[in-house]
């Protein structure tokens, strides 16, 4: 117990129930800071439940209980953390959790299942859950929500059991029990008739994969909403894609603008680009920090929040780039003092292929056991370019191009290029000795790739360890298997003795 | 009822891709494209030199090799084609054309693709980006792609003539097969078919599987030869119910065989490989170009679940629904081949909204891409034909008490 | 007077220790996280009572 990494045995805070025996003590000036964000994180959940709709929502949908565990999704996120690393975890999982309140607030505040405002709700536009959205970037009077990501997506990583009611549910329906649990799940809260009824129309898409395309054209039936889809291509880095998902974007902006009567100004377009492009600036000098050999910002400190701002955001919310060149400073101070991540680094490792949603802290422990450092994962390694900041026609194709490039499918489409290829090519400049390939199990766009990843690790001598799991479904792989993975790895193959032996195994079966 | 003259050769020219007439155009000089979808428009591939067929791995046994590059948990036919593929059996091929159609067919040429596994001088394999929607956008996509990666594409490595008189010479031989097939089928709207629906799924499959001009002499002898059949009288006892067959891909016409030994007459047909809409003729008027027009035909026919606007999502229904009534149909069986996404979904929506909200019995299944003899699903076919008996008396006002 | 606001201040001191000294032991020891796990299941049965529509 004590300020240094693995001072603490942290897999004996686990007694195989839904809590951990107690918060971990992280010297007294962490623990100090870990306690005051406590203090913040109910501050700002109890305010959210103190408002009459909230409140109502809290009893009306099944899925609100997830969120009874998010000082827990808190501490499982910043386990192990210390110094600089958990100043920044904070700074992005607070702000993940404020923004959290903030959007079902807004939708509650909308859902006329609860007897919400039918004016406010007439201001809502809906998008697909995996959609990039920055086509609302120009709409300044609506305000874009993703009804799915309250009771999905967020409800997964807060606890890992969270979505599992709803994948059944879609089943039970008669879609298969092979398909992602992701959409499946999503289906499951339509069929059950467990999402807030607001909005004036929806925006849905292609993005990420098959699945969720399909999952939506049968949710469209419980939104019951004016809906336009947008369509992607699946082989987007062919050039001749361009015009054809460019005139996606005019269509899907002209289709908001005739039905919510609001029109498209750029001004407020591109203010907002230059929000994101700011971010994007941000997020390129971590990457550059993370190949040298004091990284910083790293694993759980990029997944999730990438996605939070670079997806969900789009450069609306200007919170998330103050919050990012805050960090950026916390990172050029602990890189300066050259600040270590782990207690020993003993491998440096890209995270490829689809995180599981259940397990979001798993690259915290790859940290904290086995010294292997999550220097950056797949899903975040998304577009880094710079978008325009003053011309309509080419905003067609630069939001085309950043819809191509959303978070889940930028890799798992458009072909073996920026699949397979370019897994080699970011090891190389990471200078990465180690792959941790998540394997979504039920996923069907990246394992038809499976072979082809074997055959070239080897030929690029890069230890390539699969991690099996179900992205929202722990009953095909549980927290304990997808560990199993890498200890089997680490015992066997590299002949390596875990940084912390408590955390080699230990029952979370039960836990959020 | 008297066998098909021609039906035992065109069983036997199914059970192998590189079959007899595909040798023959390859001998004359052809040069021979694997295929795989309806979205990469048929009616290009009767160009002179060309002969196109769909990519299949008829007699396929296991997939050990295949299941190690996809997974165990990918689509058996994408699993059945890399295997093929590792084995050597697309060697005869000049190149492939394919469309995105799913990920995971995306997914199974890449790999044809990296691990070289076609080496044919001068093969090479052109990935097709389909558009995803029935509107004007998609139909523009669609012309720049197929102009740009297919047609263009032949003139450069082949010089295949693509100019628009060649392109309607190509139409009128795809529609003379879409015709023949047309009248062949319609026979099956009759009350006592003088086709079964296994003998016409194998006439349309062999179409998938051989050039045309070479198929047609075969074709217009059986269309001949029906127009004089006569149907079997013990038919009605043989087949119990009839029923329209819907779903992802069926290459081999041995499964709809089993359904019907189960008792089910398959009067119709909605399934990728079958007849509609891709046996539908395209017709041309003089006012636009020809390119354009075989694209249209593609985009608005299209019934893959891909087309996800919302216009497409119901016509989709309204198009079974035209065909039940059409042919005649008790009921629809919908099938998909197992770990298909789209098919999954489709299949799952269509058993709800079809038996709900347009009143048919649906019979709704999964199944392997090798068509065993399956006990399960004999069982499952003559249940539903029993529900679909008991449905008919009570309608009659001859169900009982119950 | 300034007695009265010594007191005040003394009372505020005792109640900003008290409830610094009770919230330390419910953050270290995990004590809002058990009580979220003893509420989890009768808020389950709660929505498991609910009537729903079921159905696309």
């Amino acid at each position: 117990m004590g300020k240094a990494i693995n001072s603490e045995k942290l897999g004996k805070m686990y007694n195989g129930k839904r809590y951990r025996t107690r918060r971990e003590w992280r010297g007294l000036k962490d623990t100090w800071y870990d306690y005051t964000r406590w203090l913040y994180i109910w501050k700002t959940m109890i305010k959210f439940m103190a408002n009459p709709q909230c409140l109502k929502g809290f009893f009306r949908y099944r899925w609100m209980v997830n969120y009874l565990a998010a000082p827990d999704f808190l501490d499982r996120h910043t386990e192990g953390l210390r110094g600089p690393q958990l100043r920044i975890a904070h700074k992005e999982f607070d702000l993940i959790v404020e923004h959290m309140c903030t959007t079902m607030k807004t939708l509650f505040e909308a859902d006329q299942n609860i007897g919400g405002d039918p004016e406010k709700s007439k201001k809502l536009v809906l998008l697909d859950e995996n959609m990039m959205s920055q086509v609302m970037n120009g709409f300044p009077n609506l305000t874009a929500i993703v009804p799915e990501i309250p009771p999905i997506y967020t409800s997964s990583t807060m606890a890992q059991d969270g979505v599992i009611h709803y994948v059944d549910v879609c089943e039970e329906y008669g879609v298969p029990g092979d398909v992602c649990p992701m959409p499946a799940g999503e289906l499951g809260v339509a069929i059950e008739d467990d999402y807030p009824k607001v909005g004036i129309c929806m925006l849905h898409c292609n993005t990420t994969c098959d699945g969720s395309l399909m999952g939506n054209s049968l949710e469209q039936r419980r939104f019951d909403l004016p809906s336009f889809g947008i369509a992607v291509p699946i082989r987007y880095t062919d050039p001749e894609t361009r015009d054809y998902a460019a005139q996606e974007i005019r269509n899907a902006i002209k289709f908001v603008e005739d039905v919510t009567g609001e029109k498209f100004d750029w001004n407020a377009y591109f203010k907002n680009m230059k929000t994101f492009n700011g971010e994007t600036k941000c997020f390129k000098e971590w990457l550059e920090v993370s190949k040298t050999d004091y990284p910083q910002v790293i694993g759980n400190n990029v997944a999730l929040y990438r996605d939070a701002y670079y997806q969900v955001a789009g450069g609306r919310d200007d919170t998330f780039l103050k919050n990012e060149q805050e960090i950026c400073k916390i990172m050029y101070d602990a890189y300066d003092k050259k600040n270590p991540v782990v207690s020993e680094v003993r491998h440096r490792a890209i995270l490829w292929g689809v995180q599981a949603q259940y397990y979001s802290a798993f690259p915290l422990w790859l940290q904290n056991c086995w010294g292997i450092v999550p220097l950056i994962d797949m899903l975040s390694l998304t577009s880094t370019d710079i978008y325009s900041e003053d011309d309509p026609e080419q905003a067609y194709y630069d939001m085309a191009d950043l819809y191509a490039k959303e978070n889940m499918r930028n890799r798992s489409e458009g072909g073996l290029d920026v699949g397979v290829d370019d897994l080699w090519r970011f090891c190389e400049e990471y200078r990465a000795d180690m792959v941790i390939m998540y394997e979504h199990t039920r996923c069907k766009s990246m394992t038809g790739y499976h072979g082809i990843f074997d055959d070239e690790a080897k030929k690029h001598g890069i230890h390539l360890i699969w991690v099996p799991h179900g992205l929202m479904d722990p009953r095909y792989a549980s927290r304990g298997d997808m560990r199993n993975e890498v200890n089997r790895y680490m015992r066997t193959v590299l002949h390596e003795e875990p940084l912390d032996p408590s955390l080699e195994d230990f029952d979370d079966v039960k836990a959020w | 009822m008297k066998d098909l003259k021609h039906l035992y050769e065109f069983e036997k020219l199914l059970l192998e891709s590189n079959n007899d007439l595909v040798r023959q155009a390859a001998d004359r000089g052809d040069k021979i494209i694997g295929i795989n979808c309806f979205q990469l428009p048929e009616a290009f591939y009767n160009l002179p030199g060309i002969t196109a067929i769909h990519v299949r791995a008829p007699r396929t046994g296991t997939m050990e090799m295949g299941t190690y590059y996809m997974t165990s948990m990918t689509c058996e036919y994408c699993r059945a084609v890399v295997e093929r593929a590792l084995e050597g059996g697309y060697q005869f091929l000049d190149a492939i054309l394919e469309t995105a159609a799913c990920s995971q067919v995306a997914d199974c040429f890449e790999n044809l693709e990296r691990l070289q596994l076609c080496n044919k001088e001068g093969f090479f394999i052109a990935h097709i980006d389909a558009p995803m929607k029935s509107d004007e956008n998609a139909v523009q996509h669609m012309i720049r792609m197929t102009r740009r990666r297919i047609l263009d594409r032949l003139t450069e490595e082949f010089g295949t003539d693509t100019s628009e008189a060649a392109l309607r010479k190509s139409v009128e031989i795809h529609n003379e097969v879409c015709r023949l097939i047309s009248e062949i089928g319609a026979y099956r709207a009759e009350e006592n078919p003088r086709i079964t629906g296994y003998e016409f799924a194998v006439i349309c499959l062999v179409t998938y599987a051989c050039p045309k001009d070479l198929l047609l002499p075969m074709l217009r002898e059986t269309a001949e030869e029906l127009k004089t059949r006569e149907p079997d009288d013990e038919k009605k006892k043989k087949y119990r119910a009839r029923v329209l067959l819907v779903g992802s891909e069926i290459d081999d016409a041995d499964y709809v065989k089993e359904i019907e030994e189960a008792g089910a007459l398959v009067v119709a047909d909605r399934y990728c490989y079958g007849s509609y809409p891709d046996r539908i003729p395209i017709e041309l008027n003089d006012e636009e170009d020809v390119l354009t027009q075989i694209c249209r035909h593609v985009v608005k026919n299209n019934q893959c679940p891909r087309y996800m606007d919302m216009e497409a999502v119901k016509y989709r229904k309204d198009v079974l629904d035209q065909l039940a009534k059409k042919y005649h149909a008790d009921g629809i069986i919908v099938q998909q081949m197992k770990f298909c996404n789209f098919w999954g979904y489709e299949r799952a929506g269509m058993q709800h909204i079809m038996r709900e909200e347009y009143g048919y019995p649906v019979l709704s299944m999964d199944r392997p891409y090798v068509v065993t003899s399956s006990g399960q699903l004999r069982t499952r076919v003559q249940a539903f034909v029993e529900s679909i008996e008991i449905k008919q008396l009570h309608q009659e006002g001859k169900g009982g008490d119950d | 007077m300034g007695k009265f606001i010594g007191n005040v201040i003394k009372f505020i001191v005792i109640i900003a220790v008290i409830l610094f000294v009770l919230s330390w032991i419910v953050y270290y020891f995990n004590l809002d996280m058990k009580l979220a796990s003893v509420m989890e299941p009768i808020m389950n049965k709660h929505y498991d009572r609910m009537k729903r529509d079921k159905r696309l």
